[in-house]
Parts: structure tokens; sequence; C-alpha cells
């Protein structure tokens, strides 16, 4: 039996047959109550040693705090399969489709990748479900990987654009500023030009044919980002430090039933320096604490929140490089990742003892979450939830 | 009365000489240290051309010589020389690679703490290194054959000579640079191939460390034999160039222009193989510009 054969088994069937037909997205279905869903991607691309292996881990919060609370899965992984990149984009929209190879190119350059999903986001699955306004259904984005702020909607033919999610990210600040600085008019004429030559550069990035507004409620959001942190773009936390102010904020005013906080700075170590590899891991790490410290203490999510952790992808354990720790060809260190779910329905204090798949990931959270993410080839981890 | 008879190698025996050369540099460019050895044998073999002495020896000495020279003086000869060339190539080099080692660093360094008010400092830096290494890549060629020819260090500070020997190499300068660079592509590749072993060797991942060290060891010294006969290539061809003196001609700073924007190609390379395969010191040593190790 291959794996997608494996996929399609029992207990998948067991689990979601009570769950609505996702060929009939609509009607949504009103009052939604949980429960809420953080999905924290640990990246981009981390391997098992520097995160979850208790001796020589970066992440004390994640290893000592955070897995006794919940499920450990710490044999994940990403499948070899022809096409398959072990790589950001494609890692994250694994873990958003529950599927492989689930997106197309969208106008990739020479050194950027730029896709877009082909099949339901999980976003998509549960607005169509549920009747969830777009800002409670949250992608949080950094700054380095713009590419990726198009992972909102896919183009599948029964979801898309109407059941999106909403994106913070400093792009889409820089969308508000700009127009909001044109709007009012009290800048200076070269600054005002200058406003409006930004905000075309920024709109022209997104190639899809229909582009997204930002609700009135992000836009509230950001003018009260702006509010706070002005216009210069110097005065708000920076690189991953940023998506944690982003997501407390998102979680302390949207309330998001569904959120995506794409954490990306271990990938600096690309560059050669090994320490922005690690220190990015903490970075993260903090980041987690204080996002679970919010779950815990917010009413809003308190007692009703799983957060789920898990990497884009791994990263390479190459004994003849120097700094060992590439991605993009496929190695098997590359396809080794990891996952922890914590939270109601969830099994507290299991480590799983046999591998998963990286596309069960999907599935188990539409699982937890209520919706049936039709067209995820993964299983939902029936082990680890109760 | 003695009669001195010289025997003509044959041309298998001058095949085997060259053979033995490449192995023998090949193993010397495995390593940092030895590869100062395989820098003086280059050196001085570029002064036997230009001196139309006989080849140097990797070990043994001249055959007249008493019998320490005679047993070891190569030996001691290749480690003197290496040592003289090395520091010379460092005087020359160092103020442009200390450059790309720091704009390196320093601006990966920024970028990952969002330095966004010194964004400049990096790509700033290296353009510095990048314009100063143009001008001394051009002409370390020739500095390089003038200090082997000499046999001492102050050559490398002979800069009107050293200038005179590079325009008056004209188009033949050009062409070495050019040959220089396109060396330099396959010493890029060879930096960059560990990243994909796990698609050359099948289960390399699951192989034994003492298995996965003996790739390592054949990758490095297929690295250093092709190092090390592209050097011998393109120093043999500079002291070519370098002798007889020639007068500069008519388009002389042209081909000097041309042959720096070409050496741009270097640096160029060095950002790919940092890229794929990152190592400060190779920010540092180039077989085209310092030690023959290709790191």
């Amino acid at each position: 039996m291959d794996r997608r054969a494996f996929h399609k088994g029992v207990a998948a069937a067991a689990l979601t047959a009570a769950l609505p037909d996702p060929a009939l997205p609509n009607p949504a279905r009103a009052g939604y109550q949980g429960p809420n869903v953080i999905l924290v991607r640990f990246g981009g691309g981390v391997r098992r040693a520097e995160t979850v292996v208790a001796d020589t881990t970066y992440a004390p919060f994640l290893v000592h705090d955070l897995i006794p609370r919940g499920a450990f899965i710490p044999d994940l992984t990403i499948a070899q399969l022809d096409g398959v990149d072990t790589s950001h984009a494609e890692g994250t929209l694994n873990l958003l489709t529950g599927r492989y190879l689930a997106y197309r190119d969208a106008g990739s350059g020479a050194l950027s990748d730029r896709l877009e999903p082909t099949e339901p986001t999980l976003f998509e699955y549960l607005r169509a479900a549920f009747a969830i306004p777009p800002h409670q259904a949250l992608l949080v984005n950094g700054e380095d990987r713009p590419q990726e702020e198009f992972f909102t909607y896919g183009t599948h033919d029964h979801y898309g654009i109407a059941v999106r999610a909403e994106m913070l990210s400093l792009y889409r600040f820089k969308l508000y500023k700009f127009a909001e600085i044109l709007r009012e008019g009290r800048a200076p004429e070269d600054q005002l030009v200058a406003a409006a030559t930004e905000l075309d550069r920024l709109r022209a990035a997104d190639a899809r044919p229909m582009a997204e507004a930002q609700s009135a409620e992000v836009n509230a959001f950001w003018a009260r980002w702006r509010a706070g942190h002005g216009d210069d773009g110097l005065r708000n936390a920076r690189g991953d430090r940023l998506l944690t102010a982003l997501a407390l904020q998102a979680m302390a005013t949207l309330q998001p039933r569904l959120m995506m906080v794409n954490y990306q700075d271990t990938d600096y170590v690309h560059w050669g320096n090994p320490t922005h590899y690690t220190r990015a891991i903490q970075i993260i790490d903090d980041g987690l604490r204080q996002i679970v410290a919010a779950m815990d203490s917010l009413p809003f999510y308190a007692g009703n929140t799983v957060i789920v952790v898990t990497p884009d992808c791994g990263r390479d354990a190459n004994p003849l490089m120097g700094v060992p720790f590439q991605h993009h060809f496929n190695t098997a260190s590359a396809r080794q990742v990891w996952a922890v779910l914590a939270g109601p329905r969830v099994a507290r204090g299991v480590v799983m003892d046999r591998p998963a798949d990286q596309s069960a990931i999907a599935p188990t959270i539409a699982a937890l979450m209520g919706f049936r993410a039709g067209q995820s080839e993964g299983d939902a981890l029936a082990t680890v939830l109760t | 009365m003695t009669a001195t008879v010289t025997l003509a190698p044959s041309r298998l025996g001058r095949m085997l000489r060259v053979v033995l050369d490449l192995c023998i540099g090949a193993l010397a460019c495995t390593t940092p240290v030895t590869s100062v050895l395989a820098l003086g044998w280059i050196a001085r073999r570029m002064a036997a051309l230009h001196h139309r002495r006989a080849r140097p020896g990797w070990v043994m000495g001249p055959r007249h010589a008493g019998l320490v020279v005679r047993i070891a003086g190569g030996l001691g000869a290749n480690i003197a020389t290496g040592v003289r060339m090395l520091a010379g190539l460092a005087l020359w080099t160092l103020p442009f690679t200390v450059l790309w080692l720091g704009a390196w660093w320093a601006g990966w360094e920024n970028s990952f703490n969002k330095g966004y008010e010194q964004a400049a400092i990096g790509p700033a830096t290296f353009l510095a290194g990048m314009l100063l290494s143009l001008p001394l890549l051009t002409l370390l060629p020739f500095a390089l054959a003038h200090a082997a020819a000499e046999g001492r260090l102050a050559a490398f500070l002979a800069l009107p000579r050293i200038l005179h020997l590079a325009r008056a190499a004209g188009g033949r300068g050009f062409l070495l640079a050019l040959l220089s660079v396109i060396a330099a592509i396959p010493m890029a590749g060879l930096v960059a191939l560990p990243v994909f072993v796990e698609g050359i060797v099948p289960g390399f991942a699951t192989l034994p460390p003492e298995d996965q060290a003996g790739w390592a060891d054949l990758l490095n010294l297929s690295a250093a034999g092709y190092a090390f006969a592209a050097l011998w290539f393109l120093r043999h061809r500079a002291a070519r160039i370098c002798a007889p003196p020639r007068k500069p001609g008519r388009l002389s700073a042209l081909w000097l222009v041309l042959s720096g924007v070409v050496w741009a190609g270097l640096p160029a390379l060095m950002v790919f193989a940092q890229f794929m395969n990152h190592a400060p010191h190779r920010w540092i040593s180039h077989p085209l510009f310092l030690l023959p190790w290709p790191g």
C-alpha cells in the first residue's frame, strides 16, 4: 500500500463521515463556538535537533512547557514525491491544504518562488463551513517573504476569495498606510507623490485577477497600529518579534478563530551565520511562550484554544558542509519535521510512537474545528485527539 | 677532465613527470598548510621558466649540492618560496578580502536584526571591496610572475614594474584574466557540490560516518587536484607572458580595463559559492589569489 492509498484509510472515513460535503461550502453555519486554533509555523525550516530534542534544543519553552501540555508527533515527515520541494511556501501550503503540490506558479522570479494554492486552504474550509468573518481567519506574515502574502485564498472553483482569510503583515500595513496618507492629503506634495508611487508598487505585487480588500475590522486594526507605531516603520518590533506582536494584538482585538503565524527567520542561516539559526529559534520560542500566555489569559481563548506548532520543512544535516543547514534539495533531514498540539480535544502528555505525514496536519485541524478538509490527502491524527 | 652528458627525457618520461607533479601538487593542496608547498613549487616553476632553468623538485635539491640540500633542498626551497609568495599575495589581497568578509558577516547580521537604519553598510562595504579588488586582481598575476622571477618579497611592491608588465601583456593579459575566471567556475561548482551529495550518492544520509568521511576526502582531493592543475596552467601562462619583457602596445590601457571587467566575474562566482555552501575562510583565500587550497 502506498502513502496515498494509506491515507484513504478507514480512520479518516470514520473521523470525518459526519462532516458536511466540501463541495457544498454554503450555507455556512452560524454560531461557531470553538475551539479556536492557532497554527504556528516554526520556520522557515528547522531541524529536530535544535528544536525538539531535549539535549540540544534552543527552544526551552517548546520542549519543557508546551510539549508536556499536549501531544507530540516527533516523526512527522514530508513525503518524498517527484516535484515536492522542501521549502517554505511549499511546506506552508502543504500545511494549509493537506495536500502536496496543491499550488501553481503565479509568476515566480529567478530568486523567489511565487505560488498560489490550487486547493482550498483551511481558512476557506472554515469560512465555508461556518459564518465566520474574514478577520477571524487570519494569516500573520513576515516582511521577508512577500510571496506568502497571497495564501489567503486559492483558485479552487468552490472556494476562493469569497471565503478568504485576512492577512496581517507589514505589506498590508503599508497598503493601509499609504492609502490613508493619500486620503488625508495633509502631507507635503513630495510625500504624497511618493506615497502614491509606493501604493501603486504594492498593489502591483498582487498579480491575481481579484485583489482582496482589507476588511473594516482589519483597517481599524491598522489604525490602532499606526497610532501606536507611526509611519516610519522604525518603532515596531522587527523580524519574527514583529509576528509575535501582530499575533498578540490580533488575539486581543480581532479574536481570530483560526490564525496561522508564519515565523521565518531561522532561514537566515542560508547566508552562513549559524547563530542566526539558533537565535531565530530562541526568538520563535519566546514568541510561542507569549502566544500561549495570551491563550491562557484572554477570556476569548482560555480553555477553548488549540495551539498547533510545526515547521514548514526541515533542514539538511550534511557532514560535507561547514554550515549544514540548507533545505532546498529534498534531503532526508529536510523532510524530517515534527508537530506539537496542545489544548482541548487534544490528548495530554502523548508522544506519537509511529510516523505521520505532513499532509495530516490540515485534516487534524479540520477535525478539531468540526469541518472537513475534503481535498486533503492526509488522515486526521486520530490517536492524538480525544 | 670530466665530460657532462645531459640526457633529454623521453616524451613518456615527461608525461610521467607531469602526472607525478600533478599527484603531488593535488595532495599538497588538500590542506591549507601543505598548500604553501604547492604555492612555492608553482612560483619556483614560474621562475624556472623565466630564467630558463630546470624544473624544480618537490623534495630533493640540485644534484651538485651538498648532501642535506640534495636530500631536502627542494622541500626547503618550496616552503621558503611558498611562505614568501603567501605573504606577498596576502599583502595584495587582504585589503579587499577582509572587506568582503566583514561586509558579508556584518551585512547579514544587520539584516537578521532588521537594522533598516544601517541597511546600506553591508552592500556598500562589499561593493567597496569589489571595486578595490578589480585593479588588484588585474595586476596580481603579473605581480606574482615578477616576484617569482625576482625571488624576493619586495618585488610585490614594485608597482611601476608590475604595471609595466601588465600593460605590456596587452590582449594576452585580457585572455589570461578570461581564462582565470573561466577556471574559477568549476571551483565554485566544486564548493557547491556537497549540497547535492544525497542526490549524487544514493543512501548517503544513512552511510556510516567513516563512509561519509570517505566521500568528503574524495571531494576534497578532486577539488585540490583541479585547483592545482588550473593554477599550474594559469601561472605558467602568466610567466610566459612576462618573459621576455615587451613594450606596452597602444591599446594597453584598454586591455587593462577590459581585464578588470572580466575579473568582476570572480567575486560574483565567490558570492554564488558562498550562498550555496558558506565558509568564512573562503572570502579570504581562493586558489586564484591566495593559497591553492580549495577550502
